[in-house]
């Protein structure tokens, strides 16, 4: 069924190209960035959702340690000094020599990794693969 | 019909960043309504997500549930000389406790509930389990674990509703409500959450979870199953809900190995050792105070028992037994998804 605002065949085939010749190169900039706005926006929002609420402390691939990331706090383990601090985890200390996890900074997702002590802190819902849960019961 | 003025591709990708502005609206409204905060007390993490318009209000609620959660800390801690439930248990055997109202309640509820499970959940549980010590892998010999176990009996505990009093009948009995006392504040949580305008939103003590209303976007809440053998971050089913209670009583909470056995905090109250048979229960009702207890009753009671009580308190039921293998209850088929968790870590 065709409505009242068909347009026909070479009716459209005009338009069309009429309104192609009016587009400036300045349009598909506008296009483009646009474009590229969302599209990225879409990335910076996931990310904004993936920031997780526990730091999961490691010690040789065993979890010892859930805190939440919203407590600040300070746990040794390992020779490892592991700092919660508005919202985001760091370390503070660490006895190994060449102290690479101190130069990871502060995060608020991923990971830090102190090799030589086997230490791994997570912050869960950003590496998980459940970040889409609310809550979790157990 | 209409038709548009541009070629197939530009349709596309014009239809691609009208969808992917959408898309990026609803988040947004979403997330500016979601608030969380969390908290130690009640001896565990309590995690509050509110849903509001107005994050100034959904603070003022959060912290009016807290300020609640400290008062019942202050009523029910098993461990500490303040409490009503430690004046109960020092007045064991000699004299009723006159207690507050939301004491009295919660002892009533906890002894309702042992009648229901045939004694599966028991609150006088307390004397059998400070025999051990799970963080000092220390356990009871024999003799000392029958000994105590003459003191567990929730038939043993008089309610005086006019006095608003608790009397343990036997010196020595000690009441213990750790099995449904988080329940019951998250039930009283999602209370004061409601009264302070919040239309939605969760309440989580530990593992006993409360939800209530949608989430932004008309959405059900997605609440994660922990795997038993897993890390924490690995999950064994995930289930969506709106209202409800969710809670789950595992193997992995307090434990210790020896010898290859697991000994665990969840002990039957007719041998005053851990039950055996399976990882975890979880179980979703309209109450947390009923999960709470439920869960631990399910954990404890052999497997006809078991089922004889999920068909009459009627509630979902998601169960990983001894074997890894799980179980789940048909009223739970449409809400529940499985996890294929290859991570998990066996004993």
């Amino acid at each position: 069924m065709q409505s009242e605002f068909h347009i026909t065949e070479p009716q459209h085939k005009d338009f069309k190209k009429k309104v192609l010749q009016s587009v400036s190169p300045f349009d598909y900039i506008l296009f483009f960035a646009l474009l590229f706005i969302s599209v990225a926006g879409i990335f910076f929002t996931d990310n904004l959702y993936s920031g997780g609420t526990d730091v999961i402390i490691s010690v040789n691939n065993e979890p010892q340690y859930k805190l939440s990331l919203s407590i600040d706090r300070t746990v040794e383990t390992e020779g490892v000094i592991v700092e919660i601090r508005n919202n985001r985890v760091g370390i503070r200390n660490a006895d190994c020599p060449n102290k690479l996890c101190m130069a990871q900074g502060w995060i608020d997702r991923g990971a830090l990794i102190c090799l030589p002590n086997r230490v791994v802190v997570t912050i869960t819902g950003s590496e998980g693969k459940y970040r889409d849960v609310d809550a979790v019961t157990g | 019909m209409i038709t548009f003025p541009f070629t197939p591709p530009i349709q596309f990708l014009l239809s691609f960043l009208f969808a992917s502005l959408i898309t990026l609206a609803g988040c947004k409204s979403g997330d500016s309504q979601m608030h969380r905060k969390s908290m130690i007390v009640m001896d565990t993490v309590v995690i509050v997500t509110a849903i509001s318009p107005s994050k100034s209000e959904a603070d003022k609620a959060m912290d009016a549930l807290f300020t609640e959660f400290e008062r019942l800390e202050g009523l029910f801690n098993f461990f500490s000389d303040e409490s009503e439930i430690s004046l109960i248990n020092r007045l064991a055997g000699t004299e009723a406790a006159s207690v507050s109202t939301d004491t009295f309640e919660l002892v009533k509820e906890a002894l309702r509930l042992s009648k229901e499970t045939e004694g599966a959940y028991d609150p006088t549980i307390g004397p059998v389990m400070t025999l051990w010590d799970f963080h000092k892998e220390i356990m009871p010999v024999d003799e000392e674990v029958k000994e105590r176990l003459e003191f567990v009996n929730y038939k043993k505990v008089i309610l005086n509703e006019a006095e608003s009093s608790v009397m343990l009948v036997e010196k020595g009995m000690l009441l213990d409500l750790g099995g449904i006392a988080k329940g019951y504040a998250a039930d009283r949580g999602v209370e004061v959450l409601k009264k302070r305008g919040i239309a939605a939103g969760i309440v989580a003590v530990a593992g006993d979870i409360r939800t209530f209303g949608r989430k932004p976007g008309n959405g059900e809440w997605r609440i994660g199953i922990r795997a038993p053998r897993g890390g924490p971050e690995d999950l064994s089913a995930v289930i969506t809900m709106e209202k409800g209670a969710i809670s789950t009583s595992g193997d992995y909470e307090r434990f210790f190995l020896k010898d290859n056995i697991r000994y665990h905090h969840l002990l039957d109250p007719a041998t005053g050792y851990p039950a055996t048979g399976l990882r975890s229960v979880s179980v979703i009702s309209d109450k947390g105070v009923l999960s709470d207890a439920l869960s631990t009753a399910l954990f404890i009671a052999g497997g006809k028992k078991r089922m004889k009580l999920i068909e009459k308190f009627k509630v979902k039921t998601f169960i990983v037994y001894s074997n890894g293998q799980s179980f789940h209850t048909d009223n739970l088929k449409d809400s529940l998804k499985m996890i294929d968790n290859n991570r998990g870590r066996k004993l």
